[in-house]
């Protein structure tokens, strides 16, 4: 049976599938084209770099698709929608070149028996992943679940498709005499329903299925690229063009710019065009709205609201003619202020991104728009005004900067005037902020007895730029990286460890070393490899149960994971994980700049309060580990506001690794909750 | 409107500011400066009036340490000219100072029907605000100290004007005039590295000779020293008896009953 040879209400089949498939590649080709123009009208960027890297990088998310799983309940049907589709795409356009040349000498695909296997088996496995969507969408729709009729539509066209499959090989069956086909086990099942039927009725229904096929497939074409299901044509080139496949997590370069990128974006058109594309990729899955803590604390920020709205907003203002007198501003009337502001850049967001999209600089690239206008909030200005004249945020003079070192009991090599082996990156917040000095001073005499031959920069060194470059204000990043490295140029050491995981994030990634990176690592690292080595003299084993907060930039952006673990593991407590652990991680708040920021929205649950609470629900947990100055501050403030004062202590890993190398020292107890300053308004 | 902003260069107080050696002076090897703050106010509000009532924008400073940046700083933010007066101004002292620009200002073509000069109201090595008054008197103009508000018109501008006690005076000064600045109606604007660095390619900052003042017009200063420790507190402790006694004790040691 050869559908194409029948006539179809009067006229010839080839005719009319001719005519079907022009119109229906020919709007789909027209749509294609236009989005693709739009996409060209974004800013140059090269995303063509290490082609290997990024095939096999694609090959991984897209075929295998692992963060997909990272949502159990949707993983496996996904996965099996997405095959199904794959299989069946194949199959559709074998079978429509099969029957617009009838002259091929090739079979149609549900003639030959392998084929018509996998078509049978995967449309009902398809059928059954329905079943779940379709379950899920009506009694069990999580919050997050936009309920479209895009959504719904497009579920429905799926399973008429696989209807039309199912159905299409049942009826042949009962035509062709009603013989069972192990090949098609299903429909074999299906085709004694319909025993009764006469051939020649079964084969008209038969060839009704496969043009009702053919049709819904052709429809499907010409819909797709008008809905969030563009996701299925885009996210495979979203994937291979992503920046996480050849550079470092979250990077805030372009790769061979045209434009000075540095005062951001105020248009759509100023956008890359790979961040353009990030629109047209997004599933509206929800998953970063759903990681983001932003989110989670009521601020008006959903990662996700940022990609799509750039996209409608494109789309209205370049396709359906929105872009007259009055049009809406990209940033302020289409995307607030406060939005932007919102974000931390932990990262989480693009951690669980199955499409591999890029929110946190995108965002950037918004803030750097903002601060090219000097539209920035007072303390933040007056933080990037301080950065600017004494290289820190605290305002003080540089010559204060090792002033922890005058009570630390310790001589402290100095990097600029003699060899060491370590350059130690102290950082703002360990080096001026009252609450981290003692810890500062703690961590120097862990180095000192563990005979690590260290020394520091002193006076020149400054903020490494983190905050302030995620901040948006790219040029007085490139001042400080400048000046950093002119100081490090003029010092003698072989590796740089930080005490900061911002520090450590933007040394190692964000400077460009010429070809001569020294090795970056951040004090857990060296600890956990003095551990190993046998260099740390542990006097005594520490008990009670902890749990371990993974700050963002050492755990997301660089997967140091296992090395505080490793070490608080030798002290002798135990470790007691939270439900969101390791990538998991929830944010304190303060990244990004945040820490400068002063709440001025009305927010359910600050970051860094809801985390304390999820540790204090941990049995008989009562110490909070850190390994981020920055969480010092966050979390001992956490713990005063969130009421968990005396159930729970915020202590830093170097203070525990003090403690378990025993010879007291007086002048230096651990700092107990209660006594901690209050914590320092960003003025 | 043709508005000048004087900006002046003060010693940047978070530095830690030593006498020199000849106890007369601060020791200049740890000193920095920086712009003082009310003169970043009168910029902003020079800035303001530009953008509301169109005009010009001309900044004003002598020579002093980083006094470039801090001009270029306030190119980058739209001042339109720069002038730089090639006189070392920590050797000038106020009154000088005032006398140097007044020939500025004295020389043709430089005050019209429409100008507006705006110093700060005060320094902290200017503290009873001599400079615009100085200025004022000598150039014959009107002047209002203490501003923390000006809205611009024809020939003329509406004052804010801080009293103590909380009071605020309106007051309608026609224009050329001298307004010290308190404080913008705004905090200054924040300007990104990357405009001064474009700014600091492209823009010129002029320089406009003038002589020094023959004779130094400076006060003589005979001793220049930090504030002496006053007497340290004393926490008693005790029962309300206990504190009682010990306080009448330390009052009858300090011969006070």
């Amino acid at each position: 049976m050869d559908p194409v040879k029948l006539p179809v209400f009067g006229l010839p089949g080839l005719w009319l599938l001719w005519l079907l498939t022009l119109v229906a590649f020919g709007v789909f080709g027209r749509r294609a084209w236009q989005l693709i123009g739009l996409l060209r009208q974004g800013r140059y960027e090269n995303r063509f770099d290490h082609p290997v890297r990024r095939v096999l990088h694609a090959v991984r998310h897209v075929l295998w698709q692992p963060r997909i799983f990272n949502e159990r309940s949707i993983g496996l049907p996904h996965f099996l929608i997405f095959w199904g589709f794959v299989v069946y795409a194949l199959c559709f356009n074998w079978s429509l070149v099969r029957g617009l040349f009838p002259f091929l000498p090739v079979p149609y695909p549900d003639e030959v028996n392998l084929t018509s296997f996998f078509l049978e088996v995967f449309s009902v496995l398809v059928l059954l992943s329905l079943g779940v969507a379709i379950v899920r969408r009506l009694f069990f729709a999580p919050k997050y679940l936009h309920l479209s009729l895009d959504a719904n539509l497009i579920l429905g066209l799926i399973g008429l498709l696989m209807c039309s499959m199912v159905f299409f090989f049942a009826f042949r069956m009962v035509h062709e005499g009603g013989a069972a086909s192990a090949w098609l086990p299903f429909s074999s099942q299906l085709a004694r329903a319909f025993a009764d039927l006469s051939p020649e009725t079964a084969g008209t229904l038969a060839q009704a299925m496969w043009w009702l096929h053919m049709i819904v497939v052709l429809f499907f074409l010409v819909y797709l690229p008008y809905s969030k299901h563009l996701h299925l044509l885009a996210s495979p080139f979203n994937v291979f063009f992503s920046q996480a496949a050849t550079r470092p997590v979250g990077d805030l370069g372009v790769l061979d710019a045209k434009d000075d990128l540095t005062s951001g974006a105020s248009r759509w058109q100023e956008l890359t065009w790979k961040q353009l594309l990030s629109g047209f990729s997004c599933a509206e899955c929800g998953r970063c709205d759903r990681s983001c803590p932003a989110t989670a604390s009521g601020y008006p920020l959903q990662p996700q609201q940022i990609i799509q709205k750039i996209k409608d907003h494109m789309v209205h203002t370049a396709l359906n003619g929105g872009n007259g007198e009055g049009a809406p501003k990209l940033i302020g009337d289409v995307i607030t202020e406060a939005e932007i502001w919102a974000c931390t850049t932990c990262m989480a967001c693009m951690n669980c991104c199955a499409v591999w999209n890029e929110q946190v600089p995108l965002i950037v690239t918004l803030r750097r728009h903002l601060v090219s206008q000097g539209e920035v909030e007072r303390t933040v200005q007056d933080m990037l005004a301080n950065l600017q004249r004494y290289g820190n945020s605290f305002g003080k003079s540089d010559r204060m900067r090792a002033k922890w070192t005058q009570t630390s009991g310790l001589k402290i090599k100095d990097a600029r005037k003699e060899a060491v082996e370590y350059l130690w990156f102290v950082g703002d917040y360990a080096s001026f902020d009252p609450r981290c000095e003692d810890i500062t001073r703690q961590t120097a005499n862990v180095f000192a007895r563990a005979g690590v031959d260290f020394g520091l920069l002193y006076e020149a060194e400054r903020n490494a730029g983190n905050d302030v470059r995620r901040v948006g204000e790219e040029g007085l990043f490139e001042m400080l990286r400048d000046k950093n490295l002119q100081a490090l140029g003029k010092a003698q050491f072989r590796k740089i460890v930080t005490t900061d995981p911002h520090t450590y994030h933007t040394l190692k990634n964000e400077y460009p070393w010429n070809g001569h990176r020294p090795e970056v690592w951040h004090y857990t690292e060296v600890l956990a490899q003095l551990l190993e080595a046998g260099r740390l003299p542990l006097q005594k084993k520490l008990s009670g149960r902890v749990t371990y907060h993974d700050p963002c930039y050492l755990g997301r952006y660089n997967g140091v994971y296992e090395a505080p673990r490793r070490v608080l593991r030798a002290l002798g407590v135990e470790l007691v994980e939270m439900p969101r652990c390791r990538d998991k991680s929830f944010c304190c708040g303060a990244g990004g700049g945040r820490i400068w920021m002063e709440d001025t929205e009305k927010i359910a649950e600050r970051p860094a309060e809801n985390r304390i609470r999820e540790a204090a629900a941990l049995a008989g947990v009562t110490t909070f580990v850190v390994a981020c100055p920055k969480d010092i501050a966050m979390f001992r403030d956490a713990v005063k506001t969130a009421g968990q004062e005396g159930k729970i202590v915020v202590k830093d890993l170097a203070e525990l690794v003090a403690e378990a190398m025993a010879e007291p020292r007086p002048e230096a107890p651990s700092p107990k909750p209660e006594t901690n300053p209050k914590p320092e308004s960003p003025k | 409107m043709n508005l000048y902003v004087l900006l002046k260069m003060v010693p940047d107080t978070v530095e830690e500011l030593e006498v020199a050696a000849d106890g007369k002076s601060l020791d200049s090897e740890f000193l920095r400066f920086k712009l003082s703050e009310p003169d970043d106010h009168a910029l902003e509000q020079a800035l303001i009036l530009k953008e509301k009532m169109g005009g010009k924008v001309t900044v004003v400073a002598f020579d002093a340490p980083e006094v470039d940046d801090v001009l270029f700083t306030a190119l980058a933010k739209g001042a339109d000219r720069a002038v730089k007066i090639p006189l070392n101004q920590a050797s000038l002292g106020t009154v000088a100072s005032a006398k140097v620009l007044t020939e500025f200002f004295a020389a043709a073509g430089a005050l019209t029907s429409d100008s507006l000069l705006l110093p700060g109201s005060q320094a902290i090595d200017d503290l009873e605000g001599e400079l615009a008054p100085l200025l004022a008197a000598a150039l014959k103009l009107p002047y209002i100290g203490v501003v923390c508000g000006v809205t611009g018109d024809a020939g003329k501008v509406t004052v804010l004007k801080e009293f103590a006690g909380g009071l605020r005076g309106e007051f309608e000064v026609t224009l050329p005039a001298v307004l010290g600045i308190q404080s913008a109606e705004k905090p200054p604007r924040y300007v990104p590295v990357a405009k001064v660095r474009a700014v600091m390619k492209s823009a010129q900052i002029e320089e406009a000779a003038l002589a020094s003042p023959e004779q130094p017009i400076q006060l003589d200063i005979e001793r220049m020293y930090k504030p002496e420790a006053a007497g340290r507190a004393q926490m008693i402790e005790g029962s309300t008896e206990e504190v009682a006694d010990q306080l009448v004790e330390v009052l009858a040691k300090n011969s006070v009953i």
